[in-house]
């Protein structure tokens, strides 16, 4: 249904039971207080009367002539006179009636006149009291009170009829007003269509239009200044961008067309592609397995090599010291004192390469043993080995600090050869110095060479030594690369290669920054 | 030494409470009496115990009391003593008590007080004069004048002609009392301002003439006034009262308050109001108001009186709103014949 039929029977819906029911309640409170209105004021006037009687009675009464026959009868006659043009309305009149003889006395009857009182229904409704009766076609409104001393019964009567014109006018009113205002709301609302509705209709087939895809559609215009006006000029607006954007998508979906084709074309070369170098990547990894294998016998081979030289030189270095000490011990005093040192020489070469050579077989056995991750408590490792160097050099003053709580993921066997390695060095290097200092702890970030890379957590081993020419950093590392005479600091030059492995080993880095004289700090990760 | 000086002081101390003490009733006496020390001359023309002169004086000491006024009275005699010399030396008599008694104010009631004593001695002097109870023509005496105002005494005969025309049956009307100056006054006033020249008299001097001339009126006319029996020699009340009331078949009337037993209505003036008048006036000229300011009024209070003895010689019935109204007596003539009355009327 359309949307303005439905205003319309809206409107009529709402009208129509609403003007009903206030002409119903209208009526039936005018019909209410009608009835109220007139049982009062029919009340009062009996009442009237009945206080001209009450006084007239009272009066005699004091005159002392209440019993007096001709002064009743003039004061009753006196009454009668009072109220015998009494009107009440149109309708409305006073009736007195004498009982018990049922006598009416006003208003007076002529003679053979038949009494207009029903005084059966007075006596049936009591000593007072308001009742409806029926005298011929009329309906009659009563209220009646008595007056015992001179059995007068005052009653009061009015047509119905007249008693409600009010109630019916009203409702003649309401109907024209009803029907009036039914006029008049139907055109409010069929204006109310036809501005609000009718736009917003024009609006609904538009939309309709345009989402089945026809752009074509005449859109709605308005120059309403109100809010459906400012509805259509948006809808309007939001249409015209609508069909723009539309056809900047068309042109850009055949762009896009376009584009797909092209990259698929494109695709299918990069698969092409993509499977060249799967076969290229496949045949280079037979040839690295190939390699590695070649490789593996070679080190493996190398590797025996190195075992069997150094194992085997080692006979002849032992041979060789203990002849020398055999010598000096047998025939020292037979040699001069020259002799003696050049023997002694010998001895500390062939111990000297004796050294050397449990250096390289002790770096051979690290390279080439199982390494097992697991957390490892640097802290305890370092304040374990620093105790150690303090009980083999108790004359020693080192201060060595030791950063709690420092943990690590990696070998603790190899781990540990490293913290003995950096902390010997540091405990041999701080060796010139009265009040040695040695640090071991942990920085976040810290990246103190060019090279380093930037990672996350450093080890560090300082130390307030000898330090080095930062010049030489690089060689640091090398196998029997020493940057101090060995007279100054003995040893073999293999310990930071073993660090520098077994870091290397854990996947992580190893450098140093020093300078002579200023002592020296190794990091690592891991 | 020390004892004489405390007995000294509570000397001192008892005096000036009694001192105080007397001012201070004296003050209080002046707010409950503001006029104390003034004084009235109250000059009756008429005898003190005659009933118009006791309502007067009813009224007028209703009025002064409270107010600490001094009131003396002289009764002038004049209704009893009808020669014109009593009447000049009565005159004088007041005019010397004004002397010796030296009244701030004086009230004069009735004519005679103004035509013997006013008129000739008060008139035009500083002394403030009050009348009231006149029932002649102020113009007679020069009234009002710089020094006298007062109340004109009009009779509520106006009242009693309707509501006895009313009661009668034909206009025919008779005026009826002593035969006297005054009465003729009053005769010919009723006769010029309500009849038109047809009011009959029926003047007497004695009780016998009154009783020829009442069954004489009952047969000549519709209504009759029986004003006044004053001046009627030989009057007897009881005889009266039982002679009329066997006697009256037409409505009577009267406008003074003791004609009420005779008569079947009475309308009368009420004498305290004038004499209430009278003593209100003298209180506002004490207050500072004079004479000359305040304007003669009229006597308005009227009361009315319904004789049923009557009322039921002369066979009628009177209407509830005239019983309504009226004082009614002679109530008890009703009571040895009435009946029940019947049901259903």
């Amino acid at each position: 249904m359309k949307l303005r039929y439905k205003f319309n029977l809206l409107a009529l819906g709402v009208l129509l039971p609403v003007g009903i029911a206030i002409s119903i309640a209208g009526v039936f409170t005018i019909e209410r207080l009608a009835y109220r209105m007139n049982r009062k004021l029919m009340e009062a006037e009996v009442v009237k009367v009945l206080e001209d009687i009450r006084s007239a009675h009272k009066v005699l009464t004091e005159s002392g002539v209440a019993a007096v026959d001709s002064y009743v009868r003039r004061a009753q006659a006196d009454i009668l006179d009072k109220y015998r043009d009494f009107r009440f309305g149109r309708t409305g009149r006073i009736q007195i009636v004498a009982e018990p003889s049922s006598r009416q006395l006003l208003p007076q009857l002529a003679k053979q006149q038949n009494p207009d009182i029903i005084y059966d229904e007075i006596v049936a409704q009591g000593a007072q009291g308001f009742w409806e009766h029926a005298h011929g076609k009329k309906e009659q409104f009563h209220y009646h009170a008595g007056f015992p001393a001179w059995n007068w019964v005052v009653l009061m009567s009015v047509d119905v009829e007249e008693m409600l014109a009010e109630r019916n006018a009203f409702l003649n009113q309401v109907t024209w007003i009803l029907l009036l205002g039914l006029v008049v709301g139907l055109l409010i609302f069929a204006w109310f269509a036809r501005t609000i509705v009718a736009p917003v209709q024009q609006l609904s087939e538009a939309a309709l239009a345009i989402s089945q895809g026809d752009w074509k559609k005449n859109l709605p215009q308005s120059n309403a200044v109100d809010e459906v006006g400012d509805l259509t000029r948006a809808f309007s607006q939001m249409s015209e961008h609508l069909s723009a954007a539309h056809g900047d998508l068309a042109k850009q979906a055949k762009a896009l067309q376009n584009t797909n084709t092209r990259l698929h074309l494109e695709i299918t070369e990069h698969q092409q592609t993509q499977q060249e170098i799967f076969h290229l990547n496949q045949e280079l990894e037979q040839r690295v397995l190939q390699r590695t294998a070649q490789l593996k016998v070679a080190n493996q081979e190398l590797e025996a090599f190195a075992y069997s030289v150094s194992h085997d030189l080692r006979a002849p270095l032992r041979s060789i010291d203990g002849f020398s000490q055999a010598l000096l011990d047998d025939y020292g005093e037979q040699l001069d004192e020259e002799g003696q040192e050049f023997l002694q020489r010998v001895r500390g070469a062939s111990q000297r390469m004796a050294q050397l050579i449990d250096d390289l077989l002790y770096l051979s056995r690290i390279t080439r043993g199982e390494m097992i991750r697991q957390p490892v408590d640097l802290s305890s490792l370092a304040d374990l080995v620093s105790k150690e160097l303090q009980k083999n050099n108790p004359q020693r003053q080192v201060e060595m600090v030791v950063q709690p709580e420092v943990k690590a993921d990696g070998d603790p066997r190899l781990l540990r050869v490293v913290l003995e390695n950096l902390l010997s060095n540091a405990w041999k290097f701080t060796g010139r110095r009265k009040q040695g200092r040695i640090e071991f702890g942990m920085e976040r970030n810290r990246s103190t060479t060019e090279d380093a890379p930037p990672v996350e957590l450093v080890y560090y081993v300082r130390d307030n030594g000898a330090g080095f020419d930062p010049a030489y950093s690089e060689k640091l590392f090398g196998v029997f690369q020493r940057l101090h005479r060995i007279d100054e600091f003995p040893g073999t030059g293999i310990g930071l290669a073993t660090v520098q492995r077994i870091i290397h080993r854990h996947g992580g880095q190893v450098w140093a920054d020093g300078e002579v004289e200023k002592g020296a700090t190794f990091f690592f990760t891991l | 030494m020390g004892l004489r000086i405390v007995n000294g002081l509570l000397l001192v101390i008892f005096l000036t409470g009694i001192v105080t003490t007397a001012m201070a009733e004296d003050s209080a006496k002046d707010l409950q009496f503001p006029y104390r020390g003034k004084k009235i001359l109250w000059v009756d023309s008429y005898n003190s115990d005659y009933e118009w002169s006791s309502g007067i004086e009813k009224g007028l000491r209703d009025a002064l009391h409270g107010s600490g006024v001094e009131l003396r009275v002289f009764h002038m005699d004049t209704k009893r003593h009808l020669e014109e010399d009593f009447h000049r030396q009565a005159g004088q008599r007041a005019r010397k008590i004004i002397e010796e008694f030296r009244p701030d104010v004086v009230i004069a009631s009735d004519d005679n007080a103004q035509r013997h004593l006013v008129v000739p001695y008060l008139k035009d002097t500083d002394l403030p004069v009050i009348f009231c109870g006149v029932n002649e023509d102020l113009d007679n005496y020069g009234y009002p004048c710089s020094n006298v105002t007062g109340m004109i005494e009009d009779e509520m005969a106006e009242g009693l002609v309707m509501h006895l025309r009313r009661l009668a049956k034909g206009a025919h009307a008779g005026i009826m009392g002593a035969d006297v100056h005054t009465m003729r006054v009053v005769a010919d006033q009723y006769n010029k301002q309500f009849f038109d020249g047809q009011l009959r008299y029926y003047l007497v001097r004695s009780f016998a003439e009154f009783k020829e001339a009442f069954l004489r009126a009952q047969q000549e006319v519709d209504m009759l006034l029986f004003r006044n029996n004053s001046g009627i020699t030989g009057w007897d009340a009881a005889a009266a009262e039982a002679f009329v009331a066997e006697h009256t078949t037409v409505p009577t009337g009267s406008v003074l308050p003791w004609m009420k037993p005779y008569n079947l209505l009475t309308i009368a003036k009420i004498p305290e109001e004038q004499g209430q008048y009278a003593g209100t006036t003298a209180l506002r000229i004490f207050a500072g108001a004079r004479p000359a300011d305040l304007p003669v009024v009229r006597n308005r209070l009227a009361h009315m009186v319904v004789n049923l003895k009557m009322a039921k010689a002369a066979d009628l019935v009177l209407p509830v709103s005239l019983l309504q109204t009226a004082e009614v007596i002679g109530k008890e003539v009703y009571k040895e014949a009435v009946a029940p009355l019947p049901e259903g009327r």
